[in-house]
């Protein structure tokens, strides 16, 4: 087998046996990652805690040469996950919920990244919260690199986190459009961010998209409804408080082209989260086509109040399709709650909010 | 006072007339900065044409003595002023005693306020404007005599004088302004002002930097810089690169030969490279304080004294228990009596230790900290390896920090200057193994306890920060009650009919037809107290059941918080709420 096809088979099975066979070719060669593929093989069958030290032994000699500049990063700044002797994920920038933010030039980091061998069943990049120097803190320079640099080639998975536990207004992302072309391939895509211009969306493999924000405006929608996605079967939004601090401008027109399910066909998961027009899209998903190939909705984090409940329960039919229902976060009374808990196989009902609240507001309103 | 008698001085006259004089906060600074003298010798100047005045000012015994001599005859000017009052006042009186003898030829010396400055002018105080400030009402005196009509007389400023100039504060602390302005603009701050605080800080060298944009708008920041031997290079680097919002680039320290050290302004990724290379010198570590900065707990400000902060030091010592689950079986009893006294229970054993009533004027900045040591002595003798250490960290964080570390981290902190000494005996610190260095660099295996932050237990839109330290009036309050409802989520109407009670204020509050009368404290600063009574009554009969509640965390931060009983619980336990 060449080397091309046991990388297919790696890639297709994520198959340790091809891994395996892989390390030994590459052994063959003198090429010390086939010993760490040959013992991190043997230590996903079983710990073995001499094996796992002659791993660190390995890894940390041969740093520079697998990590490039990247080695350079402290464990604050950079995460790399292995399977079968290669680079599986990695993290760049601290983890969001660490209430701290990198210093490092995270542009720099994606364009080294982009020049390391042996990134090819690298399958995951998480790109963490960066320093807030500037207000608002543009993350434009993370997507230039993108563009400029690429991703490595089997990139399945990419996000991009600003980090809600703070401001998430005082962030931007900018255009996404110069890096479309580099993530072709991508299946999953996560952003986290205050604002940001999706521009004609080109990602024909996405599987999943997910756009965390306080502040999804009428273009973005529009981006999305205009966007081919002939694969994507998850689709999360988090549009935020309409008029609000978090600069969403969304009316409940402008979500109809994701409610008639036009371009969507292959979408099992829907969620409109974090929305202030929460009871509006109750109503509109009762009647929607979209409701109809849905397994699953997300409507919580949002305003829902005993209106939105009530037209549940009035279209109960409608949703009973549904596998799960998220309804957390919901301005609901007790009463209600209880009866909505049926209405379909799986109903969440956690964070309960007042009903009797005279303001309801989004869980992240900027 | 003034009576129009001739045409009132312009404007552009009085600005251009005498001679200006600084801002004067304190009397003794102006009195030893030499200003005193040095406002006195013009004053004589710009009098000379038509008033032979002189003046001996001496200082004998701790007092300050000032004759004048006017034509020849000599005069006593008494001088009574506190060392700390302000220095307008004194000033004035000076002048006061001097118009007593020269007001009868017409002209006055005046302390005068001129477009935000202050000039001593030599006139006719009835040509002078109504604006011109208090000040000037307690320069002159009342004598019935024909205002002169002569132009004021000036003294020319320094500048037409003087074709080359230096332009610096000699003081310390203006010397090392002049060194952090440079520093400023080498980093490309081009509006950049550096200034020695009025107010310095106990064994530091406290500054204001601060740029003013000429398009608007600008910024200031604080720069603290430790006195010592040789100039700490860093918190200045700090506090320019903290400023340096719109750049790729900050200052960094920079080894570029075994005895020079320059001061480089890098981009992110040369700094790591040089950082990598050992070249960069960053002490203490950066990567070490910024694992730190989500370590232990933020402390509350520790600018009290022993006596005003008991309450507080209790709650921290709940804190610091907690800190300890997992490592060490603590517990902490606080008693106050004539004196306090601290029962430590460490692992089953209970040491109580008093503490005199004296400590209680001594800064807690200093208290604190030797009690955190002689909890560590306790720690020693119950074999735990653990210490506790209070620190700040800047850039990271500012306020002190409470930090149980193990040895591994102890070794690393301990040399750093912002750990407070008191907190580690001799002993402890000769017994660790400091990292000086090593290739390739390694930290701690350990993660240091962190107690979780208000917002770890609390959604955010749950948590209205402020610590109502602003001056707030009457006509305030129907804003804080709105204010405060809306968080709650409660709607209200504010009656337009506030009652002034004397000690406090009736506000008619009206939620869905109900009105109710909350009084607030007429104090100067707001206590929200029973503005969260009336709220908690109204969001008791809903569900899920929220309460509001005031908090304290780090810092001087605080506010309130809207929390379950569960989470109202958990945050009483950390002792952030009451």
């Amino acid at each position: 087998m060449s080397d091309r096809e046991i990388e297919a088979r790696i890639l297709d099975d994520d198959d340790l046996e091809a891994y395996s066979v892989y390390g030994d070719a590459l052994l063959a060669r003198g090429d010390p990652r086939g010993e760490l593929v040959a013992i991190q093989c043997r230590l996903a069958a079983s710990p073995d805690p001499e094996l796992r030290a002659r791993e660190t032994q390995l890894i940390d000699k041969h740093r520079a040469e697998w990590l490039g500049w990247l080695a350079n990063l402290g464990a604050f700044d950079f995460k790399a996950t292995w399977r079968g002797g290669f680079l599986r994920a990695v993290r760049i920038g601290p983890v969001t919920a660490s209430h701290h933010a990198s210093e490092i030039d995270f542009a720099h980091a994606i364009a080294e990244l982009a020049r390391i061998p042996g990134t090819q069943f690298l399958r995951e990049l998480v790109i963490g919260a960066t320093e807030r120097d500037g207000y608002p803190t543009s993350w434009h320079r993370i997507v230039k690199a993108i563009a400029e640099h690429g991703v490595p080639p089997n990139l399945a998975r990419l996000e991009i986190l600003a980090g809600t536990d703070r401001d998430l207004s005082t962030t931007t992302l900018g255009e996404l459009w110069p890096a479309y072309p580099r993530l072709a391939r991508l299946r999953e895509l996560v952003l986290e961010i205050g604002a940001l211009e999706l521009g004609a969306i080109r990602l024909p493999e996405l599987r999943a998209l997910t756009i965390r924000t306080c502040g999804l405006t009428t273009a973005n929608l529009a981006s999305i409804a205009r966007a081919s996605w002939p694969c994507l079967e998850r689709l999360v939004l988090w549009l935020g408080e309409t008029g609000g601090r978090g600069n969403c401008d969304l009316e409940l027109a402008d979500l109809a082209e994701i409610f008639a399910a036009a371009n969507l066909p292959s979408v099992r998961h829907l969620a409109l989260a974090n929305s202030s027009l929460a009871d509006d899209l109750a109503r509109a998903l009762a009647a929607s086509k979209i409701l109809r190939q849905l397994e699953t909705l997300d409507l919580s984090a949002g305003t829902l109040s005993d209106d939105g409940g009530a037209v549940l329960l009035a279209h109960r039919a409608a949703f009973a399709h549904l596998q799960r229902l998220d309804l957390s976060h919901a301005y609901l009374s007790p009463a209600l709650r209880d009866q909505l808990a049926t209405i379909c196989a799986q109903v969440v009902l956690g964070d309960p909010q007042s009903a009797d609240d005279d303001f309801r507001v989004v869980a992240v309103p900027e | 006072m003034f009576v129009m008698q001739i045409a009132l001085l312009g404007g552009d006259t009085l600005a251009a007339a005498g001679f200006e004089v600084p801002r004067l906060s304190r009397w003794q600074r102006f009195v030893d900065s030499g200003e005193l003298a040095r406002t006195l010798t013009h004053t004589c100047l710009l009098v000379k044409p038509r008033v032979d005045l002189g003046y001996r000012l001496v200082l004998a015994a701790g007092a300050l003595s000032l004759v004048i001599s006017i034509d020849g005859d000599e005069h006593v000017v008494p001088i009574e002023a506190e060392p700390d009052a302000g220095g307008f006042e004194p000033l004035a009186a000076i002048f006061r005693a001097i118009n007593a003898v020269v007001a009868a030829r017409g002209e006055q010396l005046v302390l005068v306020e001129v477009r935000r400055s202050y000039r001593v002018v030599f006139v006719a105080p009835s040509r002078l404007p109504p604006d011109v400030g208090w000040y000037a009402e307690l320069c002159v005196v009342d004598v019935a005599a024909p205002a002169s009509d002569q132009p004021p007389a000036a003294l020319a400023p320094l500048d037409a004088q003087l074709d080359q100039r230096f332009e610096l504060d000699g003081s310390l602390p203006g010397l090392v302004a002049a060194y952090v302005l440079r520093m400023a603009r080498f980093a490309g701050i081009e509006h950049a002002v550096c200034e020695p605080r009025w107010h310095q800080e106990p064994g530091e060298l406290t500054l204001t930097l601060s740029e003013t944009l000429p398009t608007g708008g600008g910024w200031s920041r604080t720069v603290s810089v430790p006195y010592m031997p040789e100039l700490d290079v860093q918190p200045i680097l700090d506090a320019i690169n903290s400023s340096l919002e719109q750049s790729s680039r900050r200052l960094y320290r920079v080894a570029r030969s075994p005895d020079r050290i320059e001061v480089a302004l890098l981009d992110k990724v040369t700094a790591a490279e040089l950082r990598r290379r050992g070249d960069l010198i960053e002490h203490p570590a950066r990567d070490v304080l910024r694992a730190l900065a989500g370590a232990g707990v933020e402390l509350p400000a520790l600018s009290s004294t022993w006596e005003h902060a008991m309450s507080w030091v209790g709650h921290c010592f709940g804190q610091l228990a907690i800190l300890a689950d997992g490592i060490v079986d603590l517990a902490v009893a606080v008693a106050k009596d004539e004196e306090v006294s601290i029962a430590w229970t460490i692992a089953g054993r209970t040491t109580t230790l008093a503490y005199p009533a004296s400590l209680g004027s001594r800064p807690l900045v200093e208290v604190f900290p030797q009690m955190i040591g002689d909890l560590n002595r306790l720690l020693h003798e119950a074999g735990v390896a653990h210490r506790y250490v209070v620190m700040t960290g800047a850039p990271y964080f500012y306020a002190h920090r409470l930090l149980l570390l193990d040895p591994s981290w102890l070794a690393i902190v301990a040399r750093y200057r912002q750990v407070r000494p008191e907190c580690l005996d001799e002993a402890t610190r000769a017994s660790l193994v400091h990292p000086l260095g090593a290739y390739p660099s390694t930290a701690p295996a350990s993660t240091p306890p962190r107690l979780p932050g208000i917002a770890d237990l609390v959604a955010r839109d749950r948590i209205l920060g402020s610590d109502f330290k602003c001056s707030a009036r009457p006509s305030d309050f129907p804003d804080l009650i709105e204010e405060i409802a809306r968080f709650a989520r409660i709607a209200v109407e504010i009656g337009a009919d506030l009652v002034d009670e004397g000690e406090v204020v009736a506000v008619p509050v009206t939620h869905r037809g109900v009105t109710s009368i909350v009084r607030v404290d007429n104090a100067k600063y707001v206590n929200p107290t029973s503005i969260l009574t009336y709220l908690n009554g109204l969001l008791a009969t809903r569900t899920p059941r929220h309460q509001l509640y005031l908090y304290r965390a780090g810092g001087y931060a605080g506010g309130i918080v809207r929390a379950t009983d569960d989470e109202a619980a958990r945050l009483r336990r950390l002792g952030y709420i009451q």
